[in-house]
């Protein structure tokens, strides 16, 4: 089962990439791939995807197939779902 | 609530084509000329809000901005010229506007929103338009128009990527509430073309322009997020059930 995985704003650079597929190899809830996505890839990006406690900061939002994710409710994916992880950027 | 103004011939020949859009018409237009709205910074968005607010005929502009134009600012700041170089940002967009459009009210505040100027600012105007570049001053910003039951559009960019949102009171969260935490990787100066600037300041003036004469749908409860490299565009549901 594989899905595809967006990376908007300053979170492009943390990723190293805009986009990447991943093989889920299993079910698995947005929750998870989340931090298996933060745990794969390591500083800069896990630090901007995660706080101290491990749960989504509160900079970034979520969104499987268009629809944010609340990361109090379990997400489960299916195959060929996109997550888009998106920071508040501003003006100037 | 906005007082719809009774318009003139000039004005019915100015606006004539936008008044053609069905469901717009004359009243639409006596909507937007009775309209005022608040402009938190006209640098790259807020430059071309202003100015197609203006081209649109709102009735009243309120541009808060402070500083001197710099060289920096003129790969964006449409409402900015060479020989402002030096020159105050406000007053020269305020020039710029009138030279557009002397029909308007353009009121030119040569401050950044901040907790003094807040609550007058947002209380003075129908509607703000966020453009600002620091997230204290967009939470202040966002905060205040909550308060005062004022709808606001919230026009973002980054790179050759853009966000835009339209909060309104009792119907969607705000600023604060989307994102409790201001990031702390943002920096004041970013990576940006004009062009990117220009394309969602050109939609955020869309979205007052909806907002205030009724017309079509704004963007509440969801976000737009385009990226102009693969000229990508997502509508994102916001919100968690």
């Amino acid at each position: 089962m594989k899905v595809k995985i967006r990376y908007c704003g300053q979170l492009k650079q943390g990723a190293g990439c805009a986009a990447e597929a991943v093989d889920l190899g299993g079910e698995l809830s947005a929750q998870e791939l989340i931090a298996s996505v933060a745990a794969r890839h390591g500083e800069p990006l896990t630090g901007y995807l995660l706080d101290e406690s491990g749960r989504l900061r509160a900079t970034v939002l979520a969104f499987v197939n268009e629809e944010q994710v609340d990361w109090e409710t379990a997400r489960p994916l299916g195959d060929g779902d996109e997550l888009v992880f998106m920071s508040a950027i501003a003006g100037g | 609530m906005i007082e719809p103004k009774s318009l003139t011939d000039e004005e019915r020949a100015v606006y004539e084509w936008q008044m053609w859009v069905p469901e717009f018409g004359e009243e639409g237009q006596e909507k937007l000329k009775g309209a005022s709205v608040l402009i938190s910074r006209i640098g790259g968005l807020g430059g071309v809000v202003a100015y197609e607010l203006a081209a649109a005929g709102v009735g009243r502009l309120v541009l808060a901005h402070a500083g001197d134009v710099k060289p920096s600012d003129l790969n964006r700041q449409l409402l900015m010229t060479h020989d402002g170089l030096g020159k105050s940002r406000v007053e020269l967009a305020a020039r710029r506007l009138r030279e557009l459009n002397p029909r308007l009210e353009i009121e030119a505040v040569a401050e950044n929103v901040n907790e003094d100027n807040a609550a007058t600012l947002v209380g003075s105007v129908d509607l703000v338009v966020d453009c600002a570049p620091l997230f204290e001053e967009r939470f202040l910003l966002n905060r205040e128009a909550q308060s005062q039951g004022k709808p606001l559009v919230e026009c973002a960019m980054y790179e050759l990527e853009a966000q835009l949102t339209t909060f309104l009171p009792g119907k969607t969260s705000y600023l604060h509430e989307l994102f409790p935490e201001k990031p702390g990787w943002w920096k004041r100066e970013f990576p940006v073309f004009g062009a990117v600037s220009g394309a969602v300041g050109c939609m955020g003036a869309m979205e007052a322009i909806k907002v205030i004469s009724g017309i079509g749908e704004p963007l509440a409860g969801e976000l737009l997020v385009f990226d102009l490299g693969e000229m990508r565009f997502h509508k994102m549901k916001l919100g968690v059930s």
